[in-house]
């Protein structure tokens, strides 16, 4: 049986919640308490594939920046993808992920990702519409609405991306 | 640089592996752990296996290890797998690679704090910024709401002008012509009884008319008063002659007490203060079956005290608290002479008393009767008279666009001995005022080609300097502020009866030409 073992770096403005949606994927837990995260933060998640096959996510929960700095450069190195995060109540946090995405993709040689528009159980509070994140899925990305403090859409996310990981084997 | 003595050597080792705790691995080219070491504890380091990928048992590892012909690798600020925070530092060496973990707790707090502060008053700035675009936002609602509202008002003051307009102009030739077939009906007493309902009723929708488009105006803020120079003698002769002959045919005792000291003419809207007195007695004649109705005036040091008191039944002290209320009416008065009109007259009273720098209050005994009183500002004037009348007839100019109030008026003003000359609009007007040099000029402020108070600005211009006396339909204090503005010296408000037209001219003349 095929188990494969894949770095994946969390990426995105500060306060987006990549720590939040990491903690309710590995530990179906969540804070209400905002903590910021200093350098980087390791967890693991395997998730099974079709066939038998698993892949076990290495999940590099990165400080939050709204450019990639040389720290982060340093951090991505030997990603084999990675997830996006955008603050849905902030929209300079897709300002900041479009820019992030650019940078990363040229880094890593295009890598799949997958954009997670967090935050989703403040929904009214929202300064992005739905309508731009479906012009970016034209654009090709692949996109999930997300919420880490009720969990929608966070497992839904990083197995697609899981699943890309193990399609690009 | 020369070598450290062994001993300080020694020294600073021990000191610098207290700092920092190292810690290390060697991971084989084939990618498995061989040889570990140092504060392995510190980092959560466990025993490794040795036929098990290095990167397996370590997942921090997993695709971070550099090829050896790569330059050595720092990733900073790692979170390991005790939870400590270490630099770890990568170098390639033939044989493998070296993982080396540095000690960086007291770094990555120092760095948290810092984050952490900026980072929540970044979102701090944030929040602030939205609550003031949304301030901003409800400002912007607020005030598209306070024009739309603004628009409205506007709107509904043009309404009100208009119906005013159109209401009264008609009226007044109703009243005035009712009158003057009266006066020529001569012995058929039928055709007089006839003419007195089509007064009296005419007379009754004017009231109410006047009382709904100024309650109107109180509820649209628009209510104004316009203090003048007024002839209070004048105005208490008017209410006298006005309700006189009603309180005999009720067999009431109707007087007047106003002392011998009180000044001609006061600063105070006249208008207006004849509205108060003719509610205030017409609603003491209306409620008092026997006895009395008495109006007293009394003049101190700019203060005029007026009380109107009666003899009737009283008000119930249940009712008392909402007698001034808009559209309230006694329960009970099914008498059809109490209860003609609409409940308004009092609480329209009450705002304007309040309006001309009063307080209508009134006191009242159950059987003993109800005093309503109230004082207010009205300093007394000096008129100066007006000079070089020529001597004979005396001359009125008459500018009226209305062809039935035209002959009517005209009717009036020569059978009481003026001469008249007439105008049909403004531009007439200012020709005839300046060719025939009238004693005074009555004019009325909505006319073609030239409206009153344009022509009274061009006669005040060229140099005409006798009395001038607006009519107009319209109810709102602007039109009158403006005729006053362009040089009149009253404003009569249409319809009224002729007789008091008449009066008003004679005494303006009097007044003028003593």
């Amino acid at each position: 049986m095929e188990h494969l073992r894949k770095k994946v770096c969390m990426i995105g403005d500060y306060a987006v919640g990549k720590t939040s949606l990491v903690s309710r994927y590995v530990n179906d837990t969540f804070s209400e308490k905002y903590l910021t995260t200093v350098g980087v933060t390791i967890n693991t998640k395997t998730v099974m594939l079709a066939e038998g096959r698993k892949v076990t996510l290495v999940l590099w929960d990165i400080a939050g920046d709204d450019e990639l700095s040389a720290l982060a450069v340093a951090y991505l190195r030997g990603a084999a993808g990675y997830v996006l995060v955008v603050d849905g109540t902030r929209k300079t946090t897709l300002e900041a992920a479009r820019r992030l995405q650019v940078a990363v993709a040229e880094r890593l040689q295009n890598p799949p990702f997958v954009a997670l528009f967090n935050k989703d159980d403040l929904l009214p509070d929202w300064e992005i519409s739905m309508d731009s994140i479906a012009d970016l899925r034209r654009q090709g990305w692949a996109t999930v609405v997300t919420s880490a403090r009720t969990g929608h859409g966070v497992e839904e996310a990083f197995r697609a991306l899981a699943r890309r990981l193990g399609e690009s084997v | 640089m020369k070598p450290l003595p062994s001993v300080m050597a020694k020294r600073l080792h021990r000191l610098w592996c207290d700092l920092y705790a190292p810690a290390f691995l060697i991971v084989d080219v084939n990618g498995h752990p061989s040889v570990w070491g140092g504060d392995c504890e510190r980092y959560g380091l466990r025993d490794f296996d040795k036929d098990r990928p290095a990167a397996e048992q370590l997942p921090l590892l997993e695709g971070i290890m550099p090829r050896r012909e790569e330059q050595p690798l720092l990733i900073p600020l790692v979170s390991c797998p005790s939870g400590r925070i270490a630099n770890i530092h990568l170098l390639p060496v033939p044989e493998g690679c070296w993982v080396i973990f540095f000690d960086a707790d007291k770094e990555a707090e120092q760095q948290r704090k810092l984050q952490q502060k900026s980072n929540e008053a970044r979102l701090l700035r944030h929040r602030q910024d939205r609550l003031i675009d949304a301030l901003q936002k409800v400002q912007q609602e607020l005030e598209i709401k306070r024009r739309q509202a603004e628009e409205a008002d506007q709107s509904k003051s043009r309404f009100i002008a208009s119906m005013s307009h159109e209401l009264r102009v008609p009226l007044a030739s109703i009243l005035g012509y009712a009158r003057l077939l009266q006066s020529r009906c001569g012995d058929d007493q039928e055709g007089h009884e006839g003419l007195r309902t089509i007064h009296s009723n005419a007379s009754h929708l004017l009231a109410l008319i006047d009382n709904i488009l100024d309650q109107a105006k109180i509820e649209a803020g628009q209510m104004n008063v316009l203090p003048s120079i007024t002839h209070l003698p004048a105005l208490i002769d008017d209410i006298r002659a006005m309700f006189a002959p009603l309180a005999q045919e009720h067999g009431l005792e109707f007087h007047i007490e106003q002392p011998a000291s009180l000044p001609d003419h006061v600063f105070l809207d006249g208008l207006r203060l004849r509205q108060v007195l003719i509610n205030l007695v017409n609603n003491a004649l209306k409620f008092t079956k026997h006895g009395f109705v008495r109006l007293r005036v009394n003049w101190r040091q700019k203060w005029l005290d007026v009380a109107v008191e009666d003899s009737g039944p009283g008000i119930p002290a249940e009712v008392r608290g909402r007698i001034f209320q808009a559209f309230y009416q006694e329960p009970g008065t099914d008498n059809s002479r109490q209860r003609s009109g609409v409940g308004l007259g009092l609480a329209i009273s009450h705002h304007l008393v309040g309006l001309m720098g009063g307080e209508l209050a009134f006191y009242s005994e159950p059987g003993q009767g109800t005093v309503f009183f109230f004082t207010i500002p009205a300093a007394a004037v000096n008129v100066s008279p007006y000079a070089n009348r020529k001597p004979g007839q005396q001359t009125v100019l008459l500018a009226e666009d209305n062809e039935a109030l035209r002959a009517l008026t005209r009717l009036y003003l020569e059978d009481a001995g003026f001469r008249v000359f007439v105008a049909q609009d403004g531009g007439e007007a200012v020709l005839l005022a300046e060719q025939e040099t009238p004693d005074l000029v009555l004019i009325d402020l909505h006319m073609p080609v030239l409206n009153g108070i344009d022509a009274v600005k061009r006669m005040r211009e060229a140099g005409y300097r006798r009395p001038v006396i607006a009519l107009t339909a319209s109810l709102g204090t602007e039109s009158q502020r403006l005729a006053m503005l362009a040089g009149c010296n009253g404003c009569l408000i249409k319809p009224l009866e002729m007789e008091s037209l008449v009066e008003a001219v004679k005494a303006t003349l009097r007044e003028a030409y003593p």
